[in-house]
């Protein structure tokens, strides 16, 4: 399979244009989903004060962090990081005792 | 003189030192009554406290009471000079009549339990152990995040280490420059999507207008992903998109793709689904039986597969997912409402999937890079008889025409759905008027109009009957 002859156009030279979104092939929504399941539960640990869904969130927020492509807006996923955050500090300033596992609400 | 002065000098001194001594005698004097009465206050309280504290030891006492009396009396009587005596009810016995009977004579001491208060307020640091084991996840995640970004980047590297002289000797044009490229040692490169998604645009080659080298690697540098890949294992892929010039290629529809992907393609791909209802076993083609072939002339088929593509498909046909050849391609089915309003834009490319070896590939990807050229040199050169070319333009101008009557009928219903909803706003305006008049004879049209649409009908019927 060794090519003969230089094959080499430079005027037919052309620049990149990106291919239409809709010939794309199917984008990776994993940024989008744990964006928005990071601000869910955020907001559930901040109103209803559960620890386990603050800390939820800061693990959807680094997931949407990692799977975020270059071009996607940076402001929303600092937005998810802190709100996840200040969920998993204020519910501990409200109440400072330590998260007790799933399985010992069972047993008790 | 001397000696009168410092006697002068003397004299002063003296006279001032005196004064002061004087001063300060006044001075203690003003609070003396006070600190007297203060002394015998004490005393007093504290005679108070052992009597009630101890009450089996007043018996004792009571051998010295008539001593501690006569004090007091002696002391009731320089005091009463100065005010009455307001405690002097302790001193008289005749105050406490039958009290030392009445009160229990014990020895023992009340007992006294003292609760025990725990001093740590806080939890210790150990309770928190969950906490520590979610922060120790998220430092793991994080350090998988750093560690898998720069394996995805060293493959990147890697690939343009090793295959870039080949597209260097094809393309005028290889790789991006700018910022946030990943380069190998020329200061073109991998454009970086994501972590795991590079993009390289080359251009300047007979055959094409260009070819987008889309890198897709595993998301080394998600943690999750990198354990879901355990359970179900995903391969680095290499997508390659040519696009294809106006006269690089004949008018056909062509894809050799893996089985489960084949099945998947004719789903969701629009052209696929159009032009090529048929799916056949790379068998029948002299290609391996894991592939499948789709396909909308045979002949063109024929031409594309020859003796050196289905050698290296033998090879290699591991690594390929699917070759989709097409003039038509316009990505996947649209939704029905976005269908209706304008024809979907088509173009002419070729699309390969390349399935990639443990750690970004090694060898395998020259031939393959090879075989991608030599396909698009094929498809130039390639010329279908007129009879299979005649074919395809029917097929693809009766498409066009199923298409313009979907649209024609989508519109009118468009259209009828327009009319419906105005007639029904007129009517609610008429409803909404008091004019009983007005409301009279809307109805009246309207059931006129009814009337007019239904007659055409039954001429057409009569027409149709005779």
């Amino acid at each position: 399979m060794q090519l003969t002859s230089d094959p080499r156009r430079a005027d037919r030279e052309r620049r990149f244009k990106p291919p239409p979104p809709t010939s794309a092939p199917a984008e990776d929504l994993t940024t989008d989903y744990m964006n928005i399941l990071g601000m869910v539960f955020s907001m559930c640990g901040l109103m209803m004060r559960l620890k386990w869904c603050a800390w939820t969130a800061v693990f959807c927020s680094s997931i949407s962090f990692a799977n975020s492509r270059v071009s996607d807006d940076t402001k929303q996923i600092v937005s998810s990081f802190m709100l996840s955050i200040s969920a998993v500090v204020m519910s501990y300033l409200q109440n400072p005792a330590p998260m007790s596992p799933p399985w010992a609400a069972l047993t008790t | 003189m001397r000696w009168v002065l410092l006697s002068v000098f003397v004299l002063l001194c003296s006279t001032l030192v005196a004064h002061a001594f004087e001063d300060q005698a006044l001075e203690d004097d003003d609070f003396a009554e006070f600190e007297q009465f203060e002394a015998e206050d004490d005393e007093l309280i504290a005679d108070f406290a052992e009597d009630k504290e101890l009450p089996a030891s007043k018996p004792i006492k009571s051998a010295s009471q008539e001593q501690f009396e006569a004090n007091v009396e002696t002391e009731d009587e320089i005091l009463v000079e100065d005010e009455d005596n307001e405690f002097e009810h302790f001193q008289d016995p005749e105050e406490f009549e039958g009290f030392q009977d009445n009160t229990p004579r014990s020895s023992e001491q009340p007992k006294i339990t003292i609760s025990k208060v725990p001093i740590m307020i806080r939890p210790r640091w150990d309770a928190y152990w969950l906490e520590g084991i979610l922060c120790c996840l998220l430092a793991a995640y994080a350090l998988a995040y750093a560690v898998g970004r720069a394996k995805n980047t060293s493959i990147a590297t890697n690939f343009l280490k090793l295959h870039k002289p080949l597209l260097d000797d094809n393309f005028t044009l290889v790789g991006e420059t700018g910022s946030d490229v990943v380069t190998a040692s020329s200061d073109r490169g991998w454009r970086r999507e994501a972590e795991h998604c590079f993009t390289m645009w080359c251009s300047g080659r007979l055959c094409c207008e260009g070819m987008l080298l889309t890198l897709k690697l595993i998301k080394r540098q998600d943690l999750v992903h990198v354990l879901l890949g355990v359970v179900r294992p995903t391969p680095d892929t290499l997508l390659v998109r040519v696009e294809l010039g106006k006269d690089d290629s004949d008018p056909f529809v062509l894809c050799v793709a893996q089985k489960k992907i084949a099945t998947r393609l004719a789903k969701e791909m629009q052209d696929l689904s159009v032009f090529c209802p048929e799916r056949r076993a790379g068998d029948k083609h002299g290609l391996p039986g894991s592939l499948c072939v789709l396909s909308e002339a045979a002949e063109a088929t024929a031409a594309v597969l020859d003796a050196r593509v289905c050698t290296a498909l033998h090879h290699y046909h591991h690594h390929v997912q699917y070759i989709h050849i097409s003039d038509r391609y316009s990505g996947p089915k649209q939704m029905e409402e976005a269908a209706v309003t304008k024809p979907p834009d088509t173009e002419k490319v070729m699309l390969i999937s390349f399935a990639l070896g443990p750690d970004g590939g090694g060898d395998e990807v020259r031939p393959l890079l090879q075989l991608v050229f030599h396909l698009m040199d094929k498809i130039k050169r390639l010329r279908l008889s007129k009879e299979a070319l005649a074919k395809c333009e029917k097929r693809r101008q009766k498409v066009a025409e199923a298409w313009l009557r979907g649209a024609h009928a989508a519109r009118q219903e468009q259209a009828a759905a327009r009319r419906e909803e105005k007639r029904k706003l007129e009517k609610e305006r008429i409803l909404a008027e008091d004019d009983p008049e007005k409301q009279r004879r809307w109805e009246l049209k309207e059931q006129k109009r009814q009337q007019k649409r239904k007659t055409p009908k039954m001429k057409q019927l009569k027409v149709k009957a005779l």
